[in-house]
């Protein structure tokens, strides 16, 4: 039982699985007890300050007065469907990346917008075409698009395009 | 229904009297940033500018019961679409759905705490004011790193949304080596999703580039001794790129919102040894060979940092 | 599924009438909120109040929220109303004098640490539970370290560490739990004697 909350805790249990024990850790209960500590290990892990904390007891309190909250099911029934594993070919990556990918255009094109901002540095060497592998490559581990907004920084394409073909 | 929350319009209001500084959550804006653009739907018209470059597109983001999709479609230029979801990308020409890359760890809702706090140790915030950008109320922040060797980065984040609404990434003198605002966005209400059936029905297919079949993690042996203060290594592995028949080693180094990749191969090209450095935006490339391997190094970091990386770098294994 | 899976199943729960699966949350998400908050409202014990007013004002909302971003983002920017409405109630301004200097102060914990004052209880009560956890990872053995490092602070689902770690996928789950359990057990004798309270 304790080893399939330390899986619940991290998503990965199969979602009927995971439906049918979450019901069943009550307050009191050494089920319960098991998703506090191994919660409280990992926050340990991750910011080590102000750690004891009381909070959940009180709210547990105030929670008896308050009246239950109900709201409509909003997503379909769950169907008994097994999200399908990814495959071993899989990329690895420490950090999240979600590329957002621009396109090429040909420079004479005129800006659809006046940007009256601080001048840009003036254009290098341009990155050619049969590099764009290693600009993919270092994109898919670049920290920086998850960073800003998660689908911000945008780089150019012609990588991807020139790659598709 | 969302609930609207001005993050920091009313606070800066309150603390008036005091410095902007003193509000101590410039990186937790990240954090929110981050989110946001994970879980917000919205859909709107941007531009990118680099290098004497402008591209203009639209985009389309929401976030279904299984994940996020993304729809690009250039606005200027020759005519383009994207779909991305759940890390694959796909060109989306004639109604047809070609996939083009295929990043696993996509749709990370949050930022890795090592990464906060290697951010936190390396850059300096300044929260800046607030400016309008496509109708909307953006709080300004900067990020400073100590040293030139990498680039400033200069977010604009609705107060509202935590969307990032505008960036910059800064060189030299505030010169701008990329940036990227929108000029037109929705958040929320009604965006078309028509489309999102064409991806999944394309993600039944199996075609992947072959770029990301047998990729694994080692230990190469491979060092740089000259990587800037706080970047460390984050990834190290040896994987197949198109077009060689050698495997290529990647390292991979990170200061929490730069990152470098060296790439390390038999050099194997009958084109000239020439010294190559070039750059798009703010990412820069340099490529050597050193003895008979072809080094390549390239990060969102200024030319000399590409090149002083490289020319540190040295075999230190058995 | 990720753990934000979880939380949206709690969520629904939560939204079928389960007291209980908020309860839940709260434990999940106690100490991130609560840090969050203190960041805005500097006295601990104000700072407390607020983070349960948050979860209490989260609750009411809860069926309103429809899953359109993730839970922790609602919750996060209930939690920065509440602090934001508890400030304009009690009319606080910041001091205006400070005593040091914000451009020169480094990481944000660290300044916090300066200027909070928690009572000597919960601090000694923090360390002593910092140092339990460190030393019992210490004495694990490195796979199992390895596989709890890489679950807990680099984020890494099942898969990716088992390809990291070059093993099974089993062998990361029976890594990951054996690795808490061995950790819980040594931090049970010690929350247990705090008041009395089991863990």
């Amino acid at each position: 039982m304790k080893q399939k909350i330390s899986v619940l805790m991290d998503g990965e249990l199969f979602e009927d699985e995971a439906d049918s024990l979450l019901g069943h850790i009550k307050r009191g209960s050494d089920v319960h007890n098991d998703w506090e500590i191994y919660h409280l290990i990992g926050d340990v892990l991750r910011q080590p300050e102000h750690i004891h904390c009381g909070l959940s007891d009180k709210v547990l309190e105030r929670m008896q007065d308050e009246p239950t909250v109900l709201a409509p099911r909003v997503r379909p029934l769950k169907q008994r469907m097994r999200t399908i594993a990814l495959s071993a070919a899989a990329s690895l990556s420490a950090v999240g990346v979600v590329a957002w990918m621009s396109l090429q255009i040909s420079p004479e094109v005129a800006p659809q917008l006046a940007m009256q901002q601080t001048a840009f540095r003036p254009a290098s060497m341009q990155i050619k075409a049969d590099s764009n592998d290693y600009l993919m490559a270092h994109q898919e581990f670049s920290p920086s698009a998850d960073m800003n907004g998660g689908t911000s920084y945008i780089r150019t394409v012609s990588y991807s395009k020139d790659a598709a073909q | 229904m969302r609930l609207q929350v001005v993050f920091c319009g009313l606070l800066l209001a309150v603390f008036a009297n005091s410095h902007a500084e003193e509000i101590p959550a410039s990186f937790d804006w990240l954090e929110v940033v981050a989110f946001a653009g994970h879980q917000t739907d919205y859909s709107g018209v941007y531009v990118y500018q680099y290098d004497n470059r402008v591209e203009t597109s639209s985009i389309v983001h929401v976030t279904q019961v299984n994940g996020e999709y993304e729809k690009l479609e250039s606005l200027d230029g020759p005519k383009r679409e994207i779909i991305s979801h759940d890390g694959k990308v796909w060109d989306y020409i004639n109604h047809k759905m070609v996939l083009v890359g295929n990043n696993v760890h996509s749709g990370f809702p949050s930022l890795l705490p090592e990464q906060l706090s290697s951010l936190k140790a390396n850059y300096k915030a300044r929260m800046l004011g607030v400016e309008r950008v496509a109708g909307y109320n953006a709080q300004v922040i900067l990020f400073q790193p100590h040293d030139n060797l990498r680039y400033s980065h200069k977010i604009w984040v609705h107060t509202d949304s935590g969307l990032l609404l505008k960036a910059a990434v800064l060189g030299d003198n505030n010169k701008v080596a990329e940036q990227y605002a929108f000029t037109q966005l929705q958040i929320g209400g009604k965006i078309d999703r028509s489309w999102v059936k064409e991806c999944d029905s394309a993600a039944q297919e199996k075609n992947m580039p072959d770029d990301h079949k047998d990729i694994k993690p080692i230990n190469s042996g491979w060092v740089a001794d000259m990587l800037p203060s706080g970047f460390k290594k984050t990834l190290e592995i040896e994987r197949q790129m198109h077009g060689r028949h050698a495997p290529v080693t990647q390292m991979v180094f990170s200061d929490g919102l730069s990152s470098i990749s060296i790439f390390i191969e038999p050099n194997d090209r009958d084109e000239d040894d020439e010294d190559g450095l070039s750059s798009r935006g703010a990412v820069n490339l340099y490529h050597k060979v050193l003895d008979k391997n072809l080094i390549t190094v390239v990060g969102e970091v200024p030319p000399r940092t590409v090149m002083q990386v490289l020319d540190s770098v040295r075999y230190n294994g058995k | 599924m990720t753990d934000r899976d979880v939380d949206q199943q709690l969520v629904e729960r939560v939204q079928r009438g389960d007291k209980h699966a908020f309860d839940l949350l709260v434990t999940k998400y106690q100490r991130k909120l609560g840090r969050l908050i203190s960041r805005f409202v500097r006295d601990p014990a104000e700072a407390e109040d607020v983070t349960q007013d948050a979860f209490i004002k989260a609750y009411r909302a809860l069926p309103g929220f429809r899953g359109e971003s993730a839970f922790y983002t609602w919750l996060y920017r209930i939690g920065i109303n509440t602090a934001k409405n508890h400030l304009l109630a009690n009319k606080r301004r910041a001091p205006t004098s400070t005593p040091f200097d914000a451009e020169e102060s480094e990481s944000f914990e660290e300044a916090s640490l300066l200027r909070e004052v928690n009572t000597p209880e919960n601090e000694l009560m923090s360390k002593q539970i910092v140092g339990v956890v460190q030393a019992s990872l210490q004495q694990l053995p490195e796979d199992l370290r390895s596989a709890l490092t890489l679950r807990e602070i680099e984020g890494l689902s099942y898969e990716e560490i088992a390809i990291v770690m070059d093993c099974p996928i089993g062998t990361v789950r029976s890594r990951i739990f054996r690795a808490r359990e061995a950790v819980a057990e040594n931090l049970r004798p010690l929350l247990e004697t705090s008041k009395g309270k089991r863990w």
